[in-house]
């Protein structure tokens, strides 16, 4: 399929490119000579609207950025604790191979309530709503930059861009060409290799990309459940540069991972593990009409299983305890066309339709041995008009209508105004929903034997409807002449609305033990949200940064869970500086507020944590190497995720090279 | 009227053009525009100077345009104009011994060519060149970007003779210039990869090893991740994703052509000057990248007038 794709997009887009090399010099010159056609004939827009950072003063809602240097300075292994960069933003390990990432709280060890893309491609979990971050095969070292948009963005991001959205961007294959491979080594299990190349030929560049990481999180000697993690993965991406205009990405990936203990989140036998597999591939089309204007249409396929067996002892003395597993599978599949237009000098408009298809099948909660599936269509739009230089108005919406949600309309107003270059204000509201994912609606969980209802612990017996989300806010945005400073600074209040989440227990006939289903979803509670939060970067030198930023959140809600989930403070610090003779040094410090995990999470304290990087680079033998030794969590052993999950203290190296 | 008449009216007459067109072959310069290709930038650039020199009033310029592939033996003009390296080529190996006058050659590609062709056969020959001078460039850039200290160039085979003198032009503007040589087009890569952190903006020169299909991607990508602004020499590459451009559009090239010509033949003879680069300028900027990198340069027409009130 993605080849004849590949092929059909070829065959309908190639258009000759004239090219000053091609031409060739005159005869009776050295070929190598520069002639006019090196002045004058045309060539592709490379650096098109879509692949330009969008200038924070322009920007509709708070972003943060982050960039390479930042991931490389804060010396994390892992995609889902770079998250820790961003204001606002709470990671947990609930263990070793299951991350928790939210913005601003309101999180179970399923955070929910983001859209997450990576080049495009919505990865969260339709089945459960989670990201499986370390499942994701994207190498660290394969990141252009990280958008993370804070707040409501559904005019522009689509379904379920609700608390936030992550865009993960990977680097063009055209950069960075060569062959890299590094091995990390050290403490608590770490142990990470990975090669990458990058190679090229006239208008086709591609990147291939192996990892393969272990560790063993969670300090054994205060959580007693096994926790090691190991994963493989490969990845590939090609760009080819098909036309003057046109444009086709290929990505695709693999992974397999062997984890100690269950993802899902229910651990019934100490040596349980899960056995997760995914892969995806995806295609995307460019063509770049001009500067302002360009369209795009990309397909994506990605399918996920995860097998966990286990055996639980016989309750009644009848045969085995059903269920036995807490296997699933998932997948989605979705076509995309985006376009973004220059109407006139002052109007610009981008719009976007999608067709999703997302699938699950999870007997063992769902209590339905067949696949459960949906398809959801949507709409957007959004205008950006400028009046005058200093006055940017924003005018967006998307309509979506989603197998369990139904119709639904995500509005958003924002106007950007730069009454001085470097100083700019903006102001914003906007609306989105989140819908119900497969096992919110289709939950029914229970263990059996011979029949009998022995303990039921999840049901849907509602109707659920979207969660509902309104922002106002207030951003100011200050940039340096010299572009050393930067400050983004935003006031927010939010209106969280039908928060879908467990019920007391449910009455359930026939059922043996417990006291009814544990955990009944339905719309429950409701929050409001207010609070301020910065982010301040800072290059005092050439050779040196620092990069700052907190958050104050205050919530209220009808359920004490949910107005403790969210820390009244948070703060972070990344800094690094170059010093004489190849050396880097880097430092992050993490400080989270007191907060509750909602569901099993438990009350988390207050916790600090400071990460030190040490690294040289030299040349020798034509080649590039670094050698690098990282110290996590210094200042002793920290929970994120309840009273007692500690991370402790450790160290690994990391040897690099590249030619 | 009678036969005599009528004979001695025509003999009168023909006389009458005779000594006119006697008179005119002294001021009338017959003038051949040489396209190295028909059509498309040669033609905008050679129709420019042919309406220039036409419609200033002065009668003393008859101007053909001719494409380069269809030259064959001498054709009797007072000057040769070749537009393009090629129909330079065909100029000077013509049979003609009319002095020629470059147009949109670059300054290598012209001394490589005039030196092994006009040398041996004695033939007057000049240019006007296509290139920007390095020390404009450079005095564009320090104009834009104040912020900018140092300065990397990337050259190949061909245009490694050009660094000395980039570096010199630097000199006098207080830039640092940090010329790489590459042998091979794949070593653009690592060259851009050593610039990271130890220059602030990088300058394009043509070189066909530096600049292809093949690296012109990895090349605006590279830059843009590491926040080097980039100054180049065509507009297509600004489009491209380059900040900045210097250039000479088709259209000045034939207006200069124009008032070169006008200068050549003031004293009715002609005479050539030397060659020298062109004084035309366009400054363009792409503002998107520019405002995505966080740059705030004056306006292009700013630009513009500081360096053509430069020494």
């Amino acid at each position: 399929m993605f080849a004849r794709l590949t092929v059909s997009l070829a065959g309908l887009l190639f258009i000759p490119v004239l090219h000053a090399a091609e031409q060739g010099a005159p005869a009776g010159l050295p070929p190598e000579l520069p002639n006019e056609a090196d002045f004058f004939a045309e060539q592709p827009i490379v650096l098109s609207v879509s692949r330009l950072a969008r200038p924070a003063a322009q920007s509709p809602a708070a972003v943060t950025v982050i960039d390479r240097a930042m991931i490389e300075a804060s010396g994390f292994r892992q995609l889902a604790d770079v998250f820790r960069l961003v204001p606002g933003f709470q990671v947990g390990w609930v263990r070793g191979n299951l991350p928790v990432v939210t913005y601003q709280g309101l999180s179970s060890l399923y955070a929910r309530r983001m859209q997450v893309l990576v080049d495009g491609r919505s990865v969260y979990n339709p089945a459960y709503g989670q990201v499986h971050w370390r499942a994701l095969p994207v190498a660290l070292d394969d990141i252009d930059r990280i958008e993370v948009v804070r707040g409501p963005n559904a005019a522009n991001d689509g379904a379920n861009a609700f608390q936030a959205t992550i865009h993960i961007y990977t680097q063009h294959a055209a950069l960075d060409r060569g062959t890299e491979a590094a091995l990390s080594a050290g403490e608590n299990g770490v142990l990470d290799g990975i090669v990458r190349h990058s190679g090229g030929r006239e208008d086709l560049s591609w990147r291939l990309t192996y990892l393969d990481r272990q560790d063993d999180w969670l300090d054994s000697r205060y959580y007693a459940q096994n926790d090691g993690a190991h994963e493989r993965f490969i990845n590939l991406r090609m760009d080819w540069q098909a036309s003057m205009h046109d444009t086709v990405t290929v990505e695709s990936g693999y992974t397999l991972a062997n984890w100690d203990n269950s993802t899902v989140g229910y651990t019934f036998s100490p040596s349980q593990t899960t056995d997760f597999n995914s892969w995806y591939v995806q295609g995307s089309w460019h063509r770049v009409i001009d500067a302002d204007s360009e369209i795009s249409a990309q397909f994506h396929h990605t399918w996920t299983r995860g097998i966990e067996e286990f055996s639980i002892p016989s309750k009644l003395g009848l045969g085995p305890v059903s269920p036995d597993n807490l296997n699933f599978w998932f997948q989605r599949d979705a076509l995309e066309l985006d376009v973004v237009q220059r109407l006139s000098a002052t109007l610009r408009m981008t719009w976007g339709a999608e067709a999703r298809y997302e699938a699950a099948w999870s007997p063992s909660v769902t209590g339905k041995n067949h696949t459960l599936d949906g398809s959801t269509y949507r709409l957007s739009a959004a205008t950006e008009w400028a009046p005058a230089p200093e006055w940017l108005f924003h005018v967006g919406a998307m309509w979506e209508r989603n197998y369990y949600g139904g119709d639904m309309l995500s509005p958003r107003l924002a106007v950007n105004w730069q009454p001085v270059h470097g100083h700019s204000l903006r102001l914003a509201t906007a609306r989105a929903y989140r819908t119900p994912n497969i096992l919110e609606q289709n939950a029914d969980f229970k263990l059996t034997e011979a029949g009998f209802n022995l303990d039921q612990y999840l049901l849907s017996p509602y109707r659920l409807k979207p969660e509902r989300i309104t922002t106002r806010e207030l951003g100011y945005v200050f940039q340096s002449a010299d572009n050393s400073l930067a400050l983004d600074l935003r006031l927010f209040h939010n209106q969280v609305e039908d928060i879908i989440d467990f019920t007391t227990p449910y009455p359930v006939p026939g059922e043996l033990a417990g006291n009814g289903a544990d955990l009944t979803y339905a719309n429950l509670y409701r929050a409001t949200q207010r609070g301020g939060e910065y982010q301040l970067r800072w290059k005092y030198a050439p050779e040196g940064w620092v990069s700052l930023w907190q958050s104050w959140v205050y919530t209220a809600s009808d359920s004490t869970d949910y107005a403790d989930s969210v820390p009244r403070h948070s703060l972070g610090l990344l800094t690094a500086r170059e010093l004489a003779g190849g050396w880097n040094t880097s430092l992050g410090y993490y400080r989270v507020g007191e907060m509750t995990w909602v569901g099993f999470g438990g009350p988390t304290p207050a916790h600090d944590r400071l990460d030190l990087r040490l690294a040289k680079h030299w040349k020798a033998g034509g080649a590039r190497w670094e050698a690098a030794v990282t110290a996590q969590s210094v200042l002793g052993k920290v929970s994120e995720y309840g009273p007692s999950r500690y991370f402790d203290p450790r160290a690994f190296a990391t040897l690099r090279v590249r030619f | 009227m009678t036969l005599g008449t009528h004979i001695r009216l025509t003999l009168a007459c023909s006389l009458l053009l005779l000594a006119l067109s006697t008179w005119g072959a002294g001021q009338v310069h017959g003038l051949t525009l040489l396209l190295s290709e028909p059509g498309g930038v040669y033609q905008e650039a050679a129709e420019r100077l042919r309406d220039d020199l036409l419609v200033s009033g002065e009668p003393g310029f008859q101007v053909r345009i001719q494409n380069q592939a269809e030259r064959s033996g001498p054709g009797g003009e007072a000057l040769l104009v070749a537009f393009g390296v090629k129909a330079l080529r065909t100029a000077l190996t013509s049979r003609s011994n009319a002095p020629i006058l470059a147009l949109m050659v670059p300054r290598q590609s012209y001394e490589a060519l005039a030196g092994e062709h006009a040398a041996a056969r004695g033939r007057m020959v000049t240019a006007i060149w296509l290139d920007q001078p390095y020390g404009r460039q450079l005095a564009l850039l320090r104009a834009a970007l104040p912020q900018v200290k140092r300065v990397g160039v990337l050259a190949g085979e061909a245009s490694k003779s050009q660094t000395d003198e980039i570096v010199r032009a630097g000199e006098s503007l207080q830039l640092r210039v940090s010329p790489r040589l590459v042998g091979a087009s794949g070593e653009v890569f690592t060259a851009l990869a050593d610039f990271e952190r130890e220059v602030d903006a990088l300058l394009l020169i043509p070189d066909p090893l530096v600049v292809n299909r093949a690296t012109l991607q990895s090349l605006m990508l590279n830059t843009y991740h590491q926040r080097l602004p980039v100054l180049a020499y065509s507009e297509s590459l600004l489009r491209s994703g380059a900040l900045l451009a210097l250039y000479a559009t088709p259209r000045q090239v034939g207006q200069e052509g124009a008032v070169a010509i006008r200068a050549i033949f003031q004293r009715g003879e002609p005479r050539l000057p030397p060659p020298a680069y062109t004084r035309a300028l366009t400054v363009k900027l792409n503002w998107s990248v520019a405002r995505s990198l966080g740059f705030n340069p004056p306006s292009e027409a700013e630009l513009t007038a500081r360096l053509e009130t430069a020494p």
